[in-house]
Protein backbone atom coordinates (compact mmCIF):
# COMPACT_ATOMS: atom_id res chain seq x y z
CA UNK A 1 0.00 0.00 0.00
CA UNK A 2 2.61 2.10 0.83
CA UNK A 3 5.08 1.47 -2.44
CA UNK A 4 1.65 2.09 -4.34
CA UNK A 5 1.18 5.96 -2.26
CA UNK A 6 4.73 6.63 -3.62
CA UNK A 7 4.34 5.87 -7.06
CA UNK A 8 1.38 8.55 -7.52
CA UNK A 9 3.32 10.85 -5.62
CA UNK A 10 6.20 10.69 -8.39
CA UNK A 11 3.33 10.86 -10.90
CA UNK A 12 1.60 13.80 -9.20
CA UNK A 13 5.39 15.52 -9.17
CA UNK A 14 5.65 14.75 -12.69
CA UNK A 15 2.32 15.66 -13.54
CA UNK A 16 2.65 18.96 -11.83
CA UNK A 17 5.89 19.62 -14.08
CA UNK A 18 4.10 18.51 -17.28
CA UNK A 19 1.40 20.39 -16.89
CA UNK A 20 1.79 23.50 -15.08
CA UNK A 21 2.70 25.30 -18.19
CA UNK A 22 -0.18 24.52 -19.65
CA UNK A 23 -2.52 25.32 -17.11
CA UNK A 24 -1.20 28.60 -17.12
CA UNK A 25 -0.93 28.39 -21.35
CA UNK A 26 -5.19 27.89 -20.44
CA UNK A 27 -5.43 30.33 -17.81
CA UNK A 28 -4.02 32.97 -19.70
CA UNK A 29 -5.78 32.12 -22.85
CA UNK A 30 -9.21 32.03 -20.93
CA UNK A 31 -8.41 35.91 -20.65
CA UNK A 32 -9.15 36.03 -24.13
CA UNK A 33 -11.47 33.10 -25.26
CA UNK A 34 -13.99 34.74 -27.62
CA UNK A 35 -17.36 33.33 -29.06
CA UNK A 36 -16.21 30.52 -31.58
CA UNK A 37 -18.37 31.26 -34.64
CA UNK A 38 -18.54 28.28 -36.64
CA UNK A 39 -19.00 28.25 -40.29
CA UNK A 40 -18.61 24.58 -42.44
CA UNK A 41 -21.22 22.71 -40.82
CA UNK A 42 -23.06 22.03 -44.46
CA UNK A 43 -25.69 19.74 -45.85
CA UNK A 44 -25.75 19.20 -48.99
CA UNK A 45 -29.04 18.88 -50.40
CA UNK A 46 -30.22 16.83 -53.69
CA UNK A 47 -33.08 16.93 -56.00
CA UNK A 48 -33.83 15.40 -59.24
CA UNK A 49 -35.91 16.76 -62.03
CA UNK A 50 -37.51 14.32 -64.12
CA UNK A 51 -38.29 15.39 -67.53
CA UNK A 52 -42.07 16.22 -68.84
CA UNK A 53 -43.01 14.35 -71.56
CA UNK A 54 -46.24 14.87 -73.46
CA UNK A 55 -47.41 11.95 -75.84
CA UNK A 56 -49.25 12.44 -78.16
CA UNK A 57 -50.52 9.47 -80.28
CA UNK A 58 -52.13 9.41 -83.70
CA UNK A 59 -54.50 7.87 -84.88
CA UNK A 60 -56.77 8.08 -81.65
CA UNK A 61 -58.96 5.84 -82.76
CA UNK A 62 -58.25 2.53 -85.38
CA UNK A 63 -60.35 0.80 -87.08
CA UNK A 64 -59.74 -3.28 -87.54
CA UNK A 65 -58.89 -4.13 -91.01
CA UNK A 66 -58.55 -0.18 -91.80
CA UNK A 67 -55.81 0.89 -94.10
CA UNK A 68 -53.86 3.16 -91.86
CA UNK A 69 -50.16 1.34 -91.74
CA UNK A 70 -48.80 3.48 -89.00
CA UNK A 71 -49.32 4.18 -85.09
CA UNK A 72 -46.96 7.50 -84.50
CA UNK A 73 -46.51 9.21 -81.27
CA UNK A 74 -45.16 12.68 -80.80
CA UNK A 75 -42.90 12.95 -78.07
CA UNK A 76 -42.76 16.71 -76.64
CA UNK A 77 -40.53 17.81 -73.82
CA UNK A 78 -41.38 21.54 -71.74
CA UNK A 79 -37.78 20.69 -69.93
CA UNK A 80 -35.93 18.65 -71.63
CA UNK A 81 -34.32 18.50 -75.60
CA UNK A 82 -35.74 15.50 -77.94
CA UNK A 83 -32.77 15.85 -79.70
CA UNK A 84 -31.06 13.87 -76.33
CA UNK A 85 -33.77 11.05 -77.05
CA UNK A 86 -31.52 7.82 -77.05
CA UNK A 87 -33.90 6.02 -79.34
CA UNK A 88 -32.31 2.68 -78.58
CA UNK A 89 -34.53 2.78 -75.41
CA UNK A 90 -37.56 3.98 -76.50
CA UNK A 91 -40.81 1.72 -76.64
CA UNK A 92 -44.39 1.62 -76.64
CA UNK A 93 -46.08 -0.63 -73.99
CA UNK A 94 -49.15 -0.99 -73.11
CA UNK A 95 -51.29 -1.11 -69.66
CA UNK A 96 -52.00 -4.78 -70.36
CA UNK A 97 -48.62 -5.41 -70.63
CA UNK A 98 -47.64 -5.37 -74.12
CA UNK A 99 -44.06 -4.16 -75.16
CA UNK A 100 -43.27 -2.74 -78.82
CA UNK A 101 -40.03 -1.77 -79.81
CA UNK A 102 -39.09 0.56 -82.03
CA UNK A 103 -37.83 -0.21 -85.16
CA UNK A 104 -34.23 0.25 -85.26
CA UNK A 105 -34.64 2.11 -88.93
CA UNK A 106 -33.39 5.70 -87.96
CA UNK A 107 -36.82 6.39 -90.25
CA UNK A 108 -38.99 5.47 -87.83
CA UNK A 109 -37.95 8.53 -85.63
CA UNK A 110 -37.88 11.89 -86.70
CA UNK A 111 -37.87 15.23 -85.23
CA UNK A 112 -39.99 18.10 -86.70
CA UNK A 113 -39.99 21.46 -84.53
CA UNK A 114 -38.78 20.59 -81.04
CA UNK A 115 -41.56 17.32 -81.19
CA UNK A 116 -40.20 13.95 -81.82
CA UNK A 117 -42.33 11.49 -83.72
CA UNK A 118 -41.85 8.08 -83.17
CA UNK A 119 -43.69 5.75 -85.69
CA UNK A 120 -44.58 2.23 -84.80
CA UNK A 121 -45.92 -0.67 -87.67
CA UNK A 122 -49.54 -1.21 -87.02
CA UNK A 123 -48.90 -4.79 -88.22
CA UNK A 124 -46.51 -5.33 -85.47
CA UNK A 125 -48.44 -3.80 -82.85
CA UNK A 126 -51.60 -5.80 -83.53
CA UNK A 127 -49.55 -9.29 -83.26
CA UNK A 128 -47.80 -7.75 -80.36
CA UNK A 129 -50.11 -5.82 -78.58
CA UNK A 130 -53.56 -5.39 -80.11
CA UNK A 131 -54.95 -8.87 -81.05
CA UNK A 132 -56.58 -6.65 -83.11
CA UNK A 133 -59.21 -6.81 -80.97
CA UNK A 134 -62.78 -8.79 -81.29
CA UNK A 135 -64.75 -5.95 -79.73
CA UNK A 136 -64.27 -1.89 -79.14
CA UNK A 137 -61.41 -1.82 -76.75
CA UNK A 138 -59.37 1.25 -74.92
CA UNK A 139 -56.25 0.95 -74.91
CA UNK A 140 -53.68 2.66 -73.30
CA UNK A 141 -50.27 3.52 -74.72
CA UNK A 142 -47.43 4.10 -72.42
CA UNK A 143 -44.44 5.58 -74.61
CA UNK A 144 -40.99 5.27 -71.65
CA UNK A 145 -37.52 5.58 -72.98
CA UNK A 146 -34.58 8.02 -71.83
CA UNK A 147 -33.67 11.65 -72.93
CA UNK A 148 -30.14 13.44 -71.80
CA UNK A 149 -29.86 10.35 -69.55
CA UNK A 150 -33.19 10.49 -67.37
CA UNK A 151 -36.29 8.11 -67.92
CA UNK A 152 -39.56 9.47 -69.24
CA UNK A 153 -42.74 8.21 -69.94
CA UNK A 154 -46.02 9.54 -70.73
CA UNK A 155 -49.39 8.00 -72.24
CA UNK A 156 -52.17 8.31 -74.47
CA UNK A 157 -55.69 6.73 -75.37
CA UNK A 158 -56.43 4.61 -78.31
CA UNK A 159 -59.61 3.15 -79.04
CA UNK A 160 -59.92 0.37 -81.27
CA UNK A 161 -62.97 -0.01 -82.64
CA UNK A 162 -64.41 -3.04 -84.87
CA UNK A 163 -67.18 -1.38 -86.78
CA UNK A 164 -68.30 1.79 -87.65
CA UNK A 165 -71.36 2.11 -85.52
CA UNK A 166 -69.46 1.79 -82.67
CA UNK A 167 -71.27 4.70 -81.00
CA UNK A 168 -70.75 7.08 -83.80
CA UNK A 169 -71.99 9.30 -86.64
CA UNK A 170 -73.08 6.59 -89.20
CA UNK A 171 -72.81 8.47 -92.15
CA UNK A 172 -71.11 12.16 -92.74
CA UNK A 173 -71.18 14.61 -95.40
CA UNK A 174 -68.71 18.05 -95.24
CA UNK A 175 -68.06 21.17 -97.65
CA UNK A 176 -66.30 24.28 -96.78
CA UNK A 177 -64.54 27.01 -99.13
CA UNK A 178 -62.40 29.42 -97.29
CA UNK A 179 -60.80 32.79 -98.78
CA UNK A 180 -57.71 33.87 -98.22
CA UNK A 181 -57.35 37.63 -97.36
CA UNK A 182 -54.67 39.34 -96.18
CA UNK A 183 -56.94 40.39 -93.15
CA UNK A 184 -58.02 36.77 -92.21
CA UNK A 185 -55.84 34.02 -93.73
CA UNK A 186 -58.14 30.44 -94.53
CA UNK A 187 -55.28 28.55 -93.00
CA UNK A 188 -51.60 28.72 -92.86
CA UNK A 189 -49.29 26.14 -94.52
CA UNK A 190 -46.80 25.22 -92.19
CA UNK A 191 -44.91 22.68 -94.45
CA UNK A 192 -44.91 21.99 -98.11
CA UNK A 193 -41.74 20.38 -98.13
CA UNK A 194 -40.97 19.57 -102.06
CA UNK A 195 -38.11 20.15 -103.74
CA UNK A 196 -39.09 21.37 -106.59
CA UNK A 197 -41.95 24.16 -105.09
CA UNK A 198 -40.70 27.02 -102.91
CA UNK A 199 -43.37 27.70 -100.15
CA UNK A 200 -42.27 31.03 -99.87
CA UNK A 201 -43.62 32.18 -102.92
CA UNK A 202 -46.69 30.40 -102.96
CA UNK A 203 -50.08 33.14 -101.99
CA UNK A 204 -53.12 31.53 -101.39
CA UNK A 205 -56.60 32.63 -102.44
CA UNK A 206 -58.57 30.19 -100.93
CA UNK A 207 -58.71 26.58 -98.83
CA UNK A 208 -61.23 24.18 -99.49
CA UNK A 209 -61.91 20.78 -97.58
CA UNK A 210 -64.69 17.91 -98.32
CA UNK A 211 -65.44 15.18 -98.03
CA UNK A 212 -67.92 12.16 -97.08
CA UNK A 213 -68.42 8.96 -95.57
CA UNK A 214 -70.65 6.07 -94.65
CA UNK A 215 -71.00 3.20 -92.40
CA UNK A 216 -71.52 -0.01 -94.82
CA UNK A 217 -73.87 -2.85 -93.21
CA UNK A 218 -70.84 -4.70 -92.89
CA UNK A 219 -69.84 -2.09 -90.08
CA UNK A 220 -66.68 -1.07 -92.27
CA UNK A 221 -66.62 2.48 -93.55
CA UNK A 222 -65.98 4.24 -97.07
CA UNK A 223 -65.67 7.67 -98.53
CA UNK A 224 -63.47 10.05 -99.46
CA UNK A 225 -62.27 13.58 -98.51
CA UNK A 226 -60.25 16.27 -100.31
CA UNK A 227 -58.01 18.63 -99.35
CA UNK A 228 -57.00 21.96 -101.41
CA UNK A 229 -55.45 25.29 -102.24
CA UNK A 230 -55.65 27.26 -105.20
CA UNK A 231 -53.23 30.13 -105.83
CA UNK A 232 -49.99 31.77 -107.74
CA UNK A 233 -46.57 31.09 -107.40
CA UNK A 234 -43.85 34.11 -108.05
CA UNK A 235 -41.40 32.85 -110.87
CA UNK A 236 -38.98 35.30 -111.84
CA UNK A 237 -39.25 35.71 -115.97
CA UNK A 238 -36.49 37.20 -117.25
CA UNK A 239 -33.75 40.16 -115.75
CA UNK A 240 -32.36 42.82 -117.28
CA UNK A 241 -29.96 45.11 -116.36
CA UNK A 242 -28.26 48.56 -118.10
CA UNK A 243 -24.34 48.30 -117.60
CA UNK A 244 -23.62 48.23 -114.36
CA UNK A 245 -26.64 49.52 -113.03
CA UNK A 246 -28.57 47.25 -110.14
CA UNK A 247 -31.01 44.32 -112.33
CA UNK A 248 -34.15 44.45 -113.17
CA UNK A 249 -36.16 41.48 -112.53
CA UNK A 250 -39.74 40.54 -114.49
CA UNK A 251 -42.00 38.25 -112.20
CA UNK A 252 -44.84 36.53 -113.47
CA UNK A 253 -48.08 34.87 -111.07
CA UNK A 254 -48.11 31.43 -112.36
CA UNK A 255 -51.57 29.71 -110.96
CA UNK A 256 -50.95 26.67 -108.92
CA UNK A 257 -53.71 24.07 -107.06
CA UNK A 258 -52.39 21.62 -104.26
CA UNK A 259 -54.67 18.84 -103.38
CA UNK A 260 -54.04 16.26 -101.02
CA UNK A 261 -56.59 13.15 -101.69
CA UNK A 262 -57.20 10.01 -99.20
CA UNK A 263 -56.81 7.27 -101.41
CA UNK A 264 -58.97 5.18 -99.05
CA UNK A 265 -60.83 6.67 -96.39
CA UNK A 266 -61.64 3.91 -93.94
CA UNK A 267 -60.66 5.28 -90.83
CA UNK A 268 -62.52 8.37 -90.05
CA UNK A 269 -64.35 8.83 -86.84
CA UNK A 270 -66.60 11.62 -84.79
CA UNK A 271 -68.35 10.89 -81.90
CA UNK A 272 -71.20 11.96 -81.38
CA UNK A 273 -70.35 15.77 -82.36
CA UNK A 274 -69.92 16.16 -86.34
CA UNK A 275 -67.78 19.19 -85.46
CA UNK A 276 -65.10 16.87 -84.31
CA UNK A 277 -63.62 14.59 -86.81
CA UNK A 278 -60.36 12.53 -87.22
CA UNK A 279 -59.66 10.75 -90.63
CA UNK A 280 -56.39 8.88 -90.89
CA UNK A 281 -55.46 6.69 -93.81
CA UNK A 282 -52.96 7.15 -97.11
CA UNK A 283 -53.33 9.75 -99.51
CA UNK A 284 -51.64 11.39 -102.68
CA UNK A 285 -50.53 14.91 -102.58
CA UNK A 286 -50.95 16.90 -106.05
CA UNK A 287 -49.26 19.88 -107.54
CA UNK A 288 -50.80 21.36 -110.80
CA UNK A 289 -49.13 24.47 -112.42
CA UNK A 290 -50.75 26.22 -115.34
CA UNK A 291 -49.30 27.41 -118.05
CA UNK A 292 -47.94 24.89 -119.49
CA UNK A 293 -49.86 22.34 -117.42
CA UNK A 294 -47.19 20.57 -114.86
CA UNK A 295 -48.89 17.91 -112.39
CA UNK A 296 -46.60 16.63 -109.61
CA UNK A 297 -47.58 13.74 -107.90
CA UNK A 298 -46.37 12.66 -104.37
CA UNK A 299 -47.44 9.77 -102.31
CA UNK A 300 -48.32 10.24 -99.12
CA UNK A 301 -47.97 6.85 -96.39
CA UNK A 302 -50.15 8.62 -93.96
CA UNK A 303 -52.25 11.83 -94.40
CA UNK A 304 -54.46 12.74 -91.79
CA UNK A 305 -57.53 15.39 -91.34
CA UNK A 306 -59.03 16.76 -87.97
CA UNK A 307 -61.77 18.92 -87.77
CA UNK A 308 -61.81 20.46 -84.33
CA UNK A 309 -65.14 23.29 -84.04
CA UNK A 310 -63.95 25.94 -86.31
CA UNK A 311 -61.14 25.15 -87.38
CA UNK A 312 -59.01 22.06 -89.23
CA UNK A 313 -55.40 20.67 -89.81
CA UNK A 314 -54.54 18.84 -92.38
CA UNK A 315 -50.73 16.30 -92.45
CA UNK A 316 -49.66 14.12 -94.60
CA UNK A 317 -46.07 12.64 -95.16
CA UNK A 318 -43.82 9.56 -94.51
CA UNK A 319 -45.07 10.71 -90.63
CA UNK A 320 -47.99 12.82 -90.58
CA UNK A 321 -46.73 16.39 -90.98
CA UNK A 322 -43.12 15.81 -92.78
CA UNK A 323 -44.59 16.86 -96.16
CA UNK A 324 -47.77 18.61 -95.81
CA UNK A 325 -49.04 20.66 -92.68
CA UNK A 326 -51.58 22.97 -92.82
CA UNK A 327 -53.49 24.03 -89.88
CA UNK A 328 -55.81 27.33 -88.71
CA UNK A 329 -57.85 25.93 -91.90
CA UNK A 330 -60.86 27.84 -91.69
CA UNK A 331 -64.04 26.05 -91.48
CA UNK A 332 -66.44 27.98 -89.66
CA UNK A 333 -68.93 27.77 -92.64
CA UNK A 334 -68.58 24.19 -92.78
CA UNK A 335 -71.91 22.06 -94.06
CA UNK A 336 -72.35 18.91 -92.43
CA UNK A 337 -74.89 16.46 -92.84
CA UNK A 338 -74.59 13.75 -90.36
CA UNK A 339 -76.72 11.18 -89.08
CA UNK A 340 -76.24 9.09 -86.11
CA UNK A 341 -76.27 5.12 -86.11
CA UNK A 342 -79.57 3.43 -86.58
CA UNK A 343 -80.35 1.52 -83.43
CA UNK B 1 -6.80 16.88 -30.96
CA UNK B 2 -9.26 18.36 -28.28
CA UNK B 3 -10.71 15.92 -26.19
CA UNK B 4 -13.93 16.81 -24.83
CA UNK B 5 -15.26 14.89 -21.62
CA UNK B 6 -19.45 14.86 -22.08
CA UNK B 7 -20.94 17.14 -19.04
CA UNK B 8 -17.67 18.93 -18.40
CA UNK B 9 -18.81 22.65 -19.20
CA UNK B 10 -16.33 25.42 -20.08
CA UNK B 11 -15.17 26.53 -16.21
CA UNK B 12 -12.20 27.69 -14.84
CA UNK B 13 -11.23 24.56 -12.10
CA UNK B 14 -8.98 24.59 -9.29
CA UNK B 15 -7.57 21.72 -7.64
CA UNK B 16 -6.08 21.57 -4.29
CA UNK B 17 -2.81 19.16 -5.04
CA UNK B 18 -1.45 17.49 -1.55
CA UNK B 19 1.91 16.04 -1.69
CA UNK B 20 2.34 13.08 0.54
CA UNK B 21 5.23 13.65 3.10
CA UNK B 22 7.96 11.35 1.35
CA UNK B 23 10.16 13.12 0.25
CA UNK B 24 9.29 16.63 1.45
CA UNK B 25 7.59 18.48 4.54
CA UNK B 26 3.80 19.17 3.62
CA UNK B 27 3.33 21.38 0.22
CA UNK B 28 0.54 22.19 -0.85
CA UNK B 29 0.25 23.17 -4.66
CA UNK B 30 -3.06 24.89 -6.17
CA UNK B 31 -2.95 23.51 -9.73
CA UNK B 32 -5.58 25.35 -11.61
CA UNK B 33 -7.15 23.55 -14.97
CA UNK B 34 -9.04 25.78 -17.76
CA UNK B 35 -11.84 23.77 -19.52
CA UNK B 36 -11.73 25.91 -22.71
CA UNK B 37 -15.14 26.63 -24.40
CA UNK B 38 -15.61 25.22 -27.10
CA UNK B 39 -18.32 25.94 -29.42
CA UNK B 40 -19.05 23.02 -31.91
CA UNK B 41 -22.29 22.20 -33.71
CA UNK B 42 -23.22 19.18 -36.29
CA UNK B 43 -26.36 18.63 -38.50
CA UNK B 44 -26.82 14.97 -39.54
CA UNK B 45 -27.59 13.83 -41.98
CA UNK B 46 -25.67 14.65 -45.20
CA UNK B 47 -26.45 14.71 -47.99
CA UNK B 48 -29.98 15.19 -47.82
CA UNK B 49 -32.09 13.76 -51.05
CA UNK B 50 -35.48 14.74 -52.41
CA UNK B 51 -35.83 12.43 -54.46
CA UNK B 52 -37.43 13.07 -57.81
CA UNK B 53 -40.39 14.75 -59.33
CA UNK B 54 -42.52 12.96 -60.76
CA UNK B 55 -42.65 13.74 -64.88
CA UNK B 56 -45.68 15.47 -64.39
CA UNK B 57 -45.72 19.30 -65.51
CA UNK B 58 -47.22 20.98 -62.13
CA UNK B 59 -44.50 22.66 -60.11
CA UNK B 60 -43.74 19.74 -57.61
CA UNK B 61 -42.90 20.37 -54.26
CA UNK B 62 -40.68 17.57 -52.43
CA UNK B 63 -39.58 16.75 -48.97
CA UNK B 64 -39.66 17.56 -45.81
CA UNK B 65 -36.51 16.07 -45.49
CA UNK B 66 -35.21 16.43 -41.81
CA UNK B 67 -31.99 17.43 -40.06
CA UNK B 68 -31.22 17.11 -36.69
CA UNK B 69 -29.03 20.48 -35.36
CA UNK B 70 -26.88 19.58 -32.48
CA UNK B 71 -25.15 21.35 -29.83
CA UNK B 72 -21.61 19.39 -30.06
CA UNK B 73 -19.66 21.74 -27.67
CA UNK B 74 -19.50 22.75 -23.99
CA UNK B 75 -21.48 25.70 -23.98
CA UNK B 76 -24.82 27.26 -25.52
CA UNK B 77 -24.89 28.41 -28.82
CA UNK B 78 -26.24 31.89 -28.78
CA UNK B 79 -27.24 32.40 -32.77
CA UNK B 80 -27.79 30.26 -35.45
CA UNK B 81 -27.94 31.25 -39.17
CA UNK B 82 -28.56 28.87 -41.69
CA UNK B 83 -28.06 30.17 -45.84
CA UNK B 84 -27.32 28.82 -49.05
CA UNK B 85 -26.40 28.81 -52.23
CA UNK B 86 -28.72 28.74 -55.67
CA UNK B 87 -29.16 24.83 -56.90
CA UNK B 88 -26.60 23.64 -59.54
CA UNK B 89 -27.43 21.06 -62.07
CA UNK B 90 -25.13 18.46 -63.84
CA UNK B 91 -24.72 21.00 -67.21
CA UNK B 92 -23.63 24.38 -65.70
CA UNK B 93 -26.30 25.90 -67.57
CA UNK B 94 -29.29 24.46 -65.59
CA UNK B 95 -29.50 26.42 -62.25
CA UNK B 96 -32.55 26.89 -60.04
CA UNK B 97 -33.04 29.69 -57.34
CA UNK B 98 -32.01 29.25 -53.84
CA UNK B 99 -35.37 30.27 -52.92
CA UNK B 100 -36.56 27.38 -53.77
CA UNK B 101 -35.65 26.13 -50.70
CA UNK B 102 -37.99 26.73 -47.65
CA UNK B 103 -37.33 25.21 -44.13
CA UNK B 104 -38.57 25.52 -40.76
CA UNK B 105 -37.51 24.11 -37.03
CA UNK B 106 -40.17 20.80 -35.62
CA UNK B 107 -42.95 23.33 -34.77
CA UNK B 108 -43.66 23.22 -38.81
CA UNK B 109 -43.02 25.02 -41.78
CA UNK B 110 -43.95 28.29 -41.57
CA UNK B 111 -42.62 29.54 -45.24
CA UNK B 112 -38.54 30.38 -43.96
CA UNK B 113 -36.97 31.30 -47.33
CA UNK B 114 -33.45 30.02 -47.93
CA UNK B 115 -31.35 33.04 -48.99
CA UNK B 116 -27.92 33.25 -49.70
CA UNK B 117 -27.76 35.89 -47.27
CA UNK B 118 -28.08 34.47 -43.96
CA UNK B 119 -30.83 34.63 -41.36
CA UNK B 120 -32.12 33.99 -38.03
CA UNK B 121 -32.87 30.71 -37.70
CA UNK B 122 -33.65 29.77 -34.33
CA UNK B 123 -32.01 31.61 -31.97
CA UNK B 124 -29.93 30.16 -29.27
CA UNK B 125 -29.15 25.91 -28.55
CA UNK B 126 -28.55 24.89 -24.98
CA UNK B 127 -25.43 23.41 -24.29
CA UNK B 128 -26.32 19.78 -24.84
CA UNK B 129 -29.10 20.06 -27.03
CA UNK B 130 -30.68 19.29 -30.56
CA UNK B 131 -33.29 20.68 -32.47
CA UNK B 132 -34.41 19.55 -35.82
CA UNK B 133 -34.77 21.66 -38.79
CA UNK B 134 -36.87 20.61 -42.28
CA UNK B 135 -35.94 21.26 -45.27
CA UNK B 136 -38.51 21.10 -48.29
CA UNK B 137 -37.89 22.09 -52.13
CA UNK B 138 -40.84 23.30 -54.94
CA UNK B 139 -39.35 22.39 -58.35
CA UNK B 140 -40.61 25.14 -61.22
CA UNK B 141 -42.88 23.43 -63.53
CA UNK B 142 -40.51 24.27 -66.23
CA UNK B 143 -37.24 23.93 -64.88
CA UNK B 144 -34.87 21.73 -66.76
CA UNK B 145 -34.82 17.89 -66.04
CA UNK B 146 -31.22 17.62 -64.33
CA UNK B 147 -29.81 16.60 -61.12
CA UNK B 148 -29.54 19.27 -58.97
CA UNK B 149 -27.18 20.10 -55.93
CA UNK B 150 -27.31 22.73 -53.27
CA UNK B 151 -24.97 23.44 -50.46
CA UNK B 152 -26.80 24.48 -47.02
CA UNK B 153 -24.70 26.05 -44.52
CA UNK B 154 -25.34 26.75 -40.92
CA UNK B 155 -23.39 29.29 -38.81
CA UNK B 156 -23.38 29.59 -35.69
CA UNK B 157 -21.71 31.85 -32.77
CA UNK B 158 -21.31 31.00 -29.01
CA UNK B 159 -20.98 33.98 -25.91
CA UNK B 160 -18.01 35.01 -25.08
CA UNK B 161 -16.32 34.03 -21.91
CA UNK B 162 -14.13 35.67 -19.71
Amino acid sequence: MKKMEKKVELNLRVAIILLLPLFIFSYLALAGVMAQNGNGNEVEAEVTVAPVATINCIPDALFVGSSVSSIICQLEFTNADVNDIDLSTVELDTSDGCFLPVPADQGFFTVINDVAHVRFDRNTADANCFGPPASATDFILLISGVVGGFPFSGADGLDYLVRCQDGHVHNMLWNVTAKNTARVPGGIINTLDIASFDLSQYSPDSFSLNGFFDCRPSGRIVGNMKFFTKGSVTEEIFRFRFWSSEPIIFYKKVPVQISAVFDTLDNCVTGTDPTHLECVGRGTLFIDREQPFKRERISLDNIRVEINGNTATVQGGEIFNDILDVDRLDVSKIKIKASLPKI
Amino acid sequence: MRKLIAGIVAAVYSVMLTASPVLAPDTGVTATLTVEAVCEFSVTPTPINFGSTDGTSNEQTLGPQTVTASNDGNTDITSLDVYGIDWEGTNPLNTMDVTQTDYDDSSGFTDLTLSTGTSVFGGSLADDASDTVDFQVTVPADQPADDYDQTITFTFGCDQLG
